[in-house]
């Protein structure tokens, strides 16, 4: 969705970052000239560099906690699961600026050069500085920010829980089979990381030791984890609310509104709409038409992925599943 | 060559990240990782200051079954195995 209209002249947010002898510096774009129908942040900010948008090389600023801007949202994910379609019916909405899986924050959780390396108060105060970077950029426009995570980032909600913790959150989870068939389809950006026992530690959060050699036993292993760590922060935090659980069968059902009401976006009638209803084509790529795809994923799971999915994603999905239920008849 | 009374010190150019109880290190010299097992770790967090080898030993005596004489040499082995790595500072003993 492109929302130059109206924009102001500038809207620079942080595209990388760097920390060195206790100080943030960023690689700051201006995304007011970004096509915004392109779905990946990373993408609009490739594609308003190459059309000669304004970037600096800048200190990153403290986020400012009195700042008047609405606390920004998150959204979690286990990974096809129909997350970039949640995104692309979210920015219909005309008070939503969606940042779709950011590189700078990626940059922050990765096991890339120093990072992984840096103390955890230390990656946790990037973080915050980032996020409020863009959501002061967004609010310039009138806009709430609502963040769209990479799916392995929920292997770090322990940092995001602390760093942000009144900031609505929701995750997107699917059927394990389904999310297992498809990633051994094509292969996810994160799936080289299980190249070396090193890279696969630090990537993973995991003790060397502990990383399995089989790769399709990684993947499923690190789905898992990722509703596990969405169970345990439910529990831990024993407020419900502000999380919203839902999965992917829901998303088809009912689109976006959920989400919306969940971040406090009071869609007028006719972006209500829009956020409602399922688009005709495929949110990743708009060149492959949308259909509904359970039940053929579900037939093309072999008897070893199906055991994969039950014994290390099944647990933590039952888990999700009856939060989510206890939460529905609260509501009722 | 290490003996009880040596001090020891990891160097302040070597990176560590835990991983539950086991630590990934990285040498920012030459961008080498190197990955250690639990007991290993364990004596990594001991050397985050200033140490005697005698006092590490103690500790592993503590925790660990085993012969004085056998801790002793797993100790010293892996001290000497870090030293020739770059991991380590170390220093004479105190007079």
């Amino acid at each position: 969705m492109n929302k130059s209209d109206g924009m102001p002249e500038e809207f620079w947010i942080p595209a990388d970052i760097y920390y060195k002898e206790g100080a943030f510096t960023a690689d700051w774009v201006d995304l007011s000239v970004a096509d915004g129908s392109l779905p990946f942040l990373g993408q609009q900010i490739a594609a308003a560099q190459a059309a000669g948008a304004g970037s600096k090389t800048a200190p990153l600023p403290p986020a400012e906690e009195d700042f008047p801007v609405s606390p920004p949202g998150l959204i979690f994910h286990a990974g096809r699961c129909g997350s970039t379609l949640l995104s692309v019916l979210l920015s219909n909405l005309p008070q939503c600026r969606l940042m779709v899986e950011p590189p700078v924050l990626n940059r922050i959780l990765s096991a890339d050069g120093l990072w992984p390396f840096l103390p955890a108060e230390i990656r946790a105060e990037a973080l915050k500085r980032v996020v409020f970077a863009c959501a002061r950029a967004a609010n310039r426009m009138g806009c709430r920010t609502i963040f769209k995570l990479s799916s392995w980032n929920a292997l770090h909600l322990p940092v995001f829980q602390k760093t942000f913790p009144a900031v609505p959150c929701l995750f997107l989870y699917r059927k394990p089979v389904e999310i297992l068939v498809s990633l051994m389809r094509q292969p996810p950006s994160w799936g080289h990381r299980a190249d070396t026992v090193t890279a696969a530690s630090l990537f993973f959060r995991l003790p060397p030791s502990q990383v399995p050699p089989d790769r399709q036993v990684l993947m499923a292993q690190t789905v898992g984890r990722l509703m596990q760590n969405v169970a345990d922060a439910i529990e831990q935090e024993g407020d419900a609310s502000r999380w919203l659980l839902i999965p992917y069968e829901e998303l088809l059902r009912s689109g976006a509104g959920a989400a919306a009401g969940h971040f406090g976006l009071t869609p007028m009638a006719r972006s209500q709409a829009a956020a409602q209803s399922l688009p005709a084509h495929h949110a990743r790529d708009s060149s492959r038409p949308f259909s509904p795809d359970s039940a053929e994923k579900q037939a093309a799971a072999d008897p070893e992925l199906i055991r994969l999915a039950e014994s290390l994603i099944g647990p933590a999905y039952e888990r999700l599943e009856s939060l989510r239920r206890i939460r529905a008849r609260g509501r009722a | 060559m290490m003996d009880k009374e040596t001090i020891v010190c990891a160097d302040e150019k070597i990176l560590f990240s835990e991983m539950g109880s086991e630590i990934v290190i990285l040498n920012i010299d030459n961008g080498r990782y190197t990955n250690l097992d639990e007991i290993s770790s364990l004596i990594w967090k001991l050397i985050q200051e200033k140490i005697k080898v005698g006092e590490i030993i103690d500790i592993m005596m503590s925790k660990f079954r085993g012969s004085a004489e056998e801790i002793e040499r797993d100790v010293l082995t892996l001290l000497d195995q870090f030293s020739q790595r770059g991991f380590l500072s170390v220093f004479p003993p105190e007079s």
